[in-house]
């Protein structure tokens, strides 16, 4: 095994990191306020590839005293600023990062970045639980995901931004409900972590096709007026929807596990590093 | 034994198919008397598609019907509701894909679940199915045998063969099948082709009369090529591209492997069994499928890294098993269960009633009512089998 990967990331990514990678030897290096110890251990290392969670903050302008390649992971909308801030580095030359990832499409101001994927979503799936807990019954609503007049007694989950407190608090639960005005969205923690465990997840709304999460297949969309029959059904025992609990937990092991996608984006990372633009035909990624 | 194995159509041209058909070859010459039943009507003459066909006693179901069988297997899913009509000692289901997510259709899909109620002998060939199996059905037996590589009809290549440029690709699938992606392969390919000289190929069952253009010159079509001349097409191509969403274990990479290529293929459920990505082939997530166009660029520039992929894929290839051997281990898995006195016939009954179950019981919400004959007839097989 020669090839060194490291991870800069703050412990709120945890879950996203992964923890074994038999393709690699691999560190994680969480960072706090201040990058810079971490830095100084990530360079040590000695990485062939470095991923740095949070590329756009000030702690992430300064990797570049690690070796290697470096691979910007963006999770959430950055600000104007900052996304204009990376735009110029890049322009004169004083980026850091070779490659980005963005979460969904990253928006025209991104455009001058180098764009190595798009990373909706990781969730390192060794922690997680085997087998799944396919018989537990009980509901959960997250309080952000809550629609008004719920027609079935939920178990409201909190906001909570720390994803272990997250994972625990979830996991209890057999049937996750989810109510949105949008298409759902992979960046939400509380979604990976339901299908992940094998719960049921029910929605008023889709995820985008290009997600690869199959409807009806891994989990449910359904009109909120008929969540509670659906819930009725599973709390049965039937095992009717027991397919569909499976497939989620199996779908999130083959689509997002950290260990599979990161190993995908080094092997790209360092076979592209030199195949910039050489026509202005071709796509940017 | 006498083993049958229940198809509901033969005379086209299926990977799921040909497996069929390789183990109950296989299983024929170890010595068993074995019977394929064609659920729908019986060719008057073989299908030429496979050279196998013909060697293999094709029977209809008025004919089986008075067979006593050893082991019968259901195949494609919706056959699993035939498996009633026959007798036999062991009932089981030859599991390819979760075929579920081939229909949109929630009644189907519905259906296809029943599929996995009861504790049926499973065989299977992928792990991830294994898995799933295994997660529905605790108690039933499940045996997984990986499908083989055809030696005789993907004689494997010693090496690679010399790069030529253009970049020859190929695409595989039967049109009209949105889950296997064809129309986004061409689309790729189309404006792939703005950056790297293509020449592309189209390996299909079922084009359907469709004439696919990439960079406005005409697709080369292979339509309906028997089993035995497909590796001569797979060696005409340094790529095979196949973007298909839902997959049980693929099979023709590896058959591109086996003559020499690589693949550029969505990293679909199975796709882990033999694929690596960088080693033997490139793969690609669904959300960043158009990386294809990227890919291609890079193998139509770097014929080093190319050959390095093929030189993986052959290797790939050379380790994959024979027929002979998934047959033969087929062959001792049942063996071990009838030295066990295995015998699940009194699962008959139960496959009767589950295949009543397709006609017209349904509501617009296709799961069963608790207080239905469906749902306690469910409560019954899940707390006596779970």
């Amino acid at each position: 095994m020669s090839l060194r990967v490291a991870f800069l990331a703050n412990r709120r990514f945890e879950f996203q990191v992964p923890q074994r990678t038999p393709w690699a030897e691999s560190a994680w290096f969480p960072v706090v306020d201040d990058w810079g110890p971490e830095i100084a251990s990530a360079s040590k290392f000695q990485p062939d590839v470095t991923f740095v969670f949070e590329p756009l903050s000030r702690g992430g302008r300064r990797v570049n005293q690690i070796p290697g390649i470096k691979v910007g992971i963006v999770t959430q909308q950055p600000s104007q600023a900052e996304l204009a801030e990376a735009v110029r580095r890049h322009r004169t030359g004083a980026g850091t990062l070779h490659w980005f990832t963005w979460f969904e499409e990253p928006p025209p101001a991104a455009k001058d970045l180098p764009l190595l994927g798009l990373v909706a979503a990781t969730l390192d799936a060794q922690r997680l639980p085997f087998p799944p807990s396919l018989d537990r019954a009980d509901v959960a609503i997250p309080a952000w995901a809550k629609p008004a007049g719920l027609p079935v007694s939920a178990k409201l989950l909190p906001a909570n931004d720390d994803r272990r407190n997250l994972e625990e608090a979830l996991s209890p639960f057999g049937i996750l409900l989810y109510h949105s005005e949008a298409p759902l969205r992979l960046n939400d923690p509380v979604l990976l972590f339901a299908l992940g465990h094998g719960q049921l997840l029910i929605s008023n709304q889709p995820f985008p096709a290009e997600c690869g999460l199959e409807q009806e297949d891994e989990y449910l969309v359904r009109p909120v007026k008929e969540w509670a029959r659906i819930v009725e059904k599973e709390r049965e025992g039937l095992g009717s929807l027991r397919a569909v609990r499976v497939r989620a937990f199996q779908k999130v092991r083959e689509l997002f596990d950290a260990s599979l996608v990161f190993r995908r984006l080094a092997h790209d990372a360092l076979l592209l590093r030199n195949g910039g633009r050489t026509s202005p035909t071709r796509w940017p990624w | 034994m006498t083993i049958g194995f229940l198809v509901s159509d033969i005379a086209n041209i299926t990977g799921g198919v040909n497996a069929v058909i390789e183990h109950a070859w296989g299983l024929q010459r170890l010595g068993h008397r074995v019977r394929v039943v064609v659920l729908g009507q019986l060719p008057a003459q073989p299908p030429t598609w496979h050279p196998k066909l013909t060697n293999l006693a094709l029977v209809s179901v008025d004919e089986a019907i008075t067979e006593r069988f050893d082991v019968l297997f259901a195949t494609w899913w919706q056959t699993f509701f035939e498996l009633w009509r026959f007798e036999s000692r062991i009932y089981g289901y030859f599991n390819q894909s979760l075929e579920s997510r081939f229909h949109p259709e929630l009644r189907l899909k519905f259906l296809n679940r029943l599929t996995y109620s009861l504790p049926l002998l499973f065989l299977t060939e992928a792990k991830w199915l294994e898995q799933f199996i295994r997660l529905m059905q605790p108690k039933a037996e499940v045996v997984r045998v990986q499908n083989g590589l055809s030696e005789e009809f993907f004689p494997r290549v010693g090496k690679p063969s010399s790069r030529h440029s253009p970049l020859r690709v190929l695409v595989e699938g039967p049109w009209g099948f949105p889950f296997k992606g064809l129309a986004e392969a061409f689309e790729i390919l189309d404006r792939a082709h703005t950056d790297v000289a293509l020449e592309v190929g189209w390996l299909t069952s079922h084009s359907g009369g469709t004439h696919p253009v990439v960079g406005g010159a005409p697709v080369k079509i292979f339509e309906r090529v028997p089993i035995s001349k497909v590796h001569q097409v797979f060696r005409e191509y340094d790529v095979l591209l196949k973007l298909s969403r839902v997959e049980g274990v693929f099979g023709p990479p590896l058959e591109m492997f086996s003559q020499g290529g690589t693949a550029i293929c969505s990293a679909v459920t199975g796709s882990d069994e033999y694929m690596v990505h960088g080693q033997n082939c490139l793969l690609i997530d669904r959300l960043n499928e158009k990386r294809a166009g990227r890919y291609l660029a890079l193998l139509g520039e770097n014929s080093k890294y190319l050959d390095q992929l093929c030189r993986g894929a052959v290797e790939t290839a050379r380790q994959a098993p024979d027929w002979s051997t998934s047959t033969g281990l087929l062959n001792a898995a049942l063996a071990k269960l009838v030295a066990n006195h295995f015998d699940n016939s009194t699962l008959r009954p139960a496959l009767k009633a589950l295949a009543m179950a397709r006609f017209g019981c349904f509501s617009a919400e296709p799961t069963p009512e608790p207080s239905g004959w469906l749902g306690r007839f469910l409560e019954q097989w899940r707390s006596s089998s779970v």
